[in-house]
C-alpha cells in the first residue's frame, strides 16, 4: 500500500466528466502543445494565465487537490534545489539581502519562472493520466507513430508492449508490497543501515518480484496464444473511438489561445 | 503470548476516490495455546486483521495489544515481535529466493543474529518438521521443487523463528488432498506444543474440523467470535455472511446426536467415512 501510493503521475482514476470523455488523441494533442508553450514563453503572466488554464482542465476533470499535491511530491527537492540555486547566484538589481548574500531581483523572477513551469508541467501530466486509462493512451500513441509503419516500424506490436507494461505496474507493486511484508515477517530491514547495506536487503524482494514476472508473462504469452493472437496480423479494435465535434472544439479554441498568447508574449 | 485487537479500524487509500474501508471498530481477542480459524467471504477483512497482529500494517485508528504492549507505538520493538508472531502469507511460496532450500529458510534466523551453528540447528529442526528430508534438499533450488514442496520450504522459513504464534493465510490453498492434510496435522501438532495458532480459511469443512475457536468476519466488522462448535450450530449466522455450513459438519452433528462416537478433527470425507464404517462395525 505504502509503495502503490508512491506513483501518482499515471494513476487512472476512471469517472465520467467531460474531460475523461475527451479523445484521447486530442488530450494528448493538447498536452503536448501545452509542454511546448510552457517553454516558448517567459513573462509571468503568461506562464500564470497557462497555470490557471490547467487548473481549470484539472477542475472539469474533477482531480482531487491532494492528488495534484501528491503529484508534485517527488519533484518537490528539485524544484527547492533550483530555487536556491537561481536565487542565490543570478546576479542582478538586488532585492534584498539574506544572511550576507544578495539576492537579485532577476533570481527571483527566474526562480518564480522555473516552479511555474515545472508545477504546470506536472499538473499537466497529472490530469492527462488521471483522465485518460492507459489503454486510451496508448492508442494515441499508436496512431501518433503509425506514419512509421511505412518505414517497416512495429507500430502496433509496440504500442501493445507499452499498454502491457503500463497495465502490470499497479499488479508488480501490490506484488511486490506482499513480498516486502512477508520478508519483513521474517526479520527483514528495509529501513536501516548504510546505502550499500540497504540496497542489498532488497535482493529477497527482487528476486521474487523477477521470478514472478516471469511467470506472468509467460502465463500471459499463452493466453494471448490461445486467444489466436499471432504478432505482426492485423488487429481490430472492440471500440471504435471517433474524435467527437467538441473534441475539434475544445483543441480549436485552445489553439487559439495559446497562439494569442504566444504574440501577446511578442509584442 | 496474548494478541488483543481493540476498536481497530482500517481504511485503505484514504483520502482517493477508492478509499475502502476494510475494518470498522473491531475487537477481538486470540485465545493462547488454541487454534483460532478466521473465516469470512473474500475483501470481509480477514488478510488485513492478521496483517495488524504483528504490525505490518499500521491501524487508521484503535489499538493492537500484544502481552498487553501497544505494538504501535513508536519504542516497541517490531522486529522481536514479528520473530514471535510468525506471519505465513497466502501463497507463500512466492517470497523463496535463497540459492538453495538451506539459504532460504536460513534467511529469517541469520537475521535474528544467531550463530552459525544455531542457524543450521533452526533449519534441520524446521524442515524436518515439515517431514522433508534435510540432507536431500538442503542444497537444492528452491525454484526447482514442486508446489507443495515449495510451499513447506517456505513455511519452514516461518518456522526457523520459531514463533510462539503462527499465523496462516489460507495455508491449504492450491494444495492437493494429500499435501492438504499433512499441512494440517503439522498444524494440530504445532498446537501440541503450546503454540498458538491464527489461520484464514475458505474451507468450512477445514475450520470446522482444526479449529478451537473461530471469528466470523463480514463486511469489515466481526460478527462472531468463540467456540468452533457453537459457530456451525449457527446456520443463520453464517450464511448472513455469505458462507455455508459445512456439509461433513452438518453430517457429523446429526450423527453424534445419534450417539456415534465422531472426534471434532474431522474435516475430510474419506476419514468421516473410515469413521462411520467404524462405529458401525462396533
Amino acid at each position: 500500500m505504502a509503495l502503490a501510493n508512491l506513483v501518482v503521475v499515471g494513476q487512472y482514476i476512471p469517472m465520467k466528466t467531460f474531460i475523461h470523455n475527451m479523445d484521447s488523441r486530442i488530450k494528448l494533442t493538447i498536452a503536448m502543445f501545452f509542454l511546448i508553450f510552457i517553454f516558448m514563453v517567459g513573462g509571468l503572466d503568461v506562464l500564470g494565465f497557462l497555470f490557471v488554464l490547467v487548473m481549470i482542465f484539472a477542475f472539469l476533470a474533477k482531480v482531487p487537490f491532494m492528488h495534484l499535491v501528491r503529484g508534485l511530491r517527488p519533484i518537490l527537492f528539485l524544484i527547492l534545489i533550483t530555487v536556491i540555486i537561481q536565487v542565490f547566484v543570478t546576479k542582478g538589481d538586488p532585492a534584498f539581502e539574506l544572511w550576507g548574500i544578495v539576492v537579485s531581483k532577476q533570481g527571483l523572477l527566474y526562480a518564480a519562472r522555473i516552479v511555474i513551469r515545472l508545477v504546470t508541467l506536472v499538473s499537466v501530466s497529472v490530469v492527462l493520466t488521471f483522465s485518460t486509462s492507459p489503454l486510451e493512451l496508448t492508442f494515441a500513441m499508436e496512431s501518433f507513430m503509425s506514419p512509421l509503419r511505412l518505414v517497416g516500424f512495429p507500430v502496433s506490436e509496440v504500442a501493445l508492449m507499452m499498454s502491457i507494461a503500463l497495465r502490470f505496474i499497479p499488479t508488480l507493486l501490490s506484488e511486490a508490497d506482499k513480498i516486502v511484508k512477508a520478508q519483513s515477517s521474517r526479520g527483514a530491514d528495509f529501513g536501516t543501515g548504510g546505502l550499500i547495506a540497504r540496497a542489498k536487503a532488497f535482493i529477497p524482494v527482487i528476486i521474487p518480484l523477477f521470478v514472478s514476472s516471469f511467470r506472468r508473462a509467460e502465463e500471459l504469452a499463452q493466453a494471448m496464444e490461445s486467444r489466436c493472437f499471432v504478432t505482426g496480423a492485423k488487429r481490430g479494435r472492440l471500440h471504435v473511438v471517433t474524435i467527437k465535434w467538441y473534441d475539434w472544439v475544445v483543441l480549436f479554441v485552445l489553439l487559439v489561445m495559446l497562439v494569442a498568447l504566444y504574440l501577446y508574449a511578442r509584442i | 503470548m496474548q494478541i488483543e485487537v481493540k476498536n481497530l479500524t482500517h481504511v485503505y487509500d484514504i483520502g482517493m476516490p477508492f478509499e475502502y474501508t476494510a475494518l470498522d471498530d473491531v475487537s477481538v481477542a486470540i485465545e493462547s495455546g488454541k487454534i483460532t480459524g478466521i473465516i469470512g467471504s473474500t475483501g470481509s477483512g480477514k488478510s488485513t486483521l492478521i496483517q495488524h497482529f504483528n504490525a505490518l500494517l499500521s491501524p487508521t485508528s484503535g489499538t493492537v495489544l500484544v502481552d498487553g504492549e501497544d505494538v504501535n507505538e513508536k519504542k516497541y520493538d517490531k522486529k522481536i515481535l514479528r520473530q514471535k508472531i510468525g506471519m505465513v502469507f497466502q501463497y507463500p511460496e512466492s517470497q523463496l529466493f535463497g540459492e538453495t532450500v538451506e539459504k532460504d529458510i536460513a534467511f529469517g534466523p541469520s537475521k535474528m543474529g544467531l550463530n552459525a551453528d544455531e542457524i543450521k540447528e533452526r533449519v534441520k529442526e524446521s524442515i524436518s518438521l515439515l517431514g522433508i528430508s534435510y540432507d536431500d534438499y538442503k542444497d537444492r533450488s528452491p525454484f526447482n521443487l514442486s508446489g507443495g514442496e515449495k510451499r513447506k520450504i517456505a513455511i519452514a522459513g516461518i518456522l526457523a523463528l520459531r514463533p510462539e504464534v503462527l499465523v496462516l493465510d489460507e495455508p491449504t490453498a492450491g494444495l492437493d488432498p494429500v499435501a492438504r492434510t499433512n499441512l494440517l496435522n503439522l498444524i494440530l501438532s504445532y498446537k501440541k506444543d503450546g503454540k498458538t495458532l491464527v489461520m484464514v480459511s475458505h474451507d468450512m469443512d477445514e475450520v470446522s474440523g482444526v479449529a478451537d475457536n473461530v471469528i466470523v468476519m463480514n463486511q469489515s466488522k466481526i460478527i462472531y467470535s468463540g467456540d468452533t462448535g457453537e459457530a456451525f450450530s449457527q446456520p443463520a449466522m453464517l450464511r448472513s455472511a455469505g458462507l455455508d455450513v459445512p456439509m461433513l459438519s452438518v453430517i457429523a452433528e446429526l450423527l453424534r446426536k445419534k450417539e456415534f462416537d465422531i472426534p471434532r478433527r474431522t474435516w475430510d470425507a474419506p476419514n468421516l467415512a473410515r469413521k462411520i464404517v467404524e462405529e458401525l462395525k462396533k
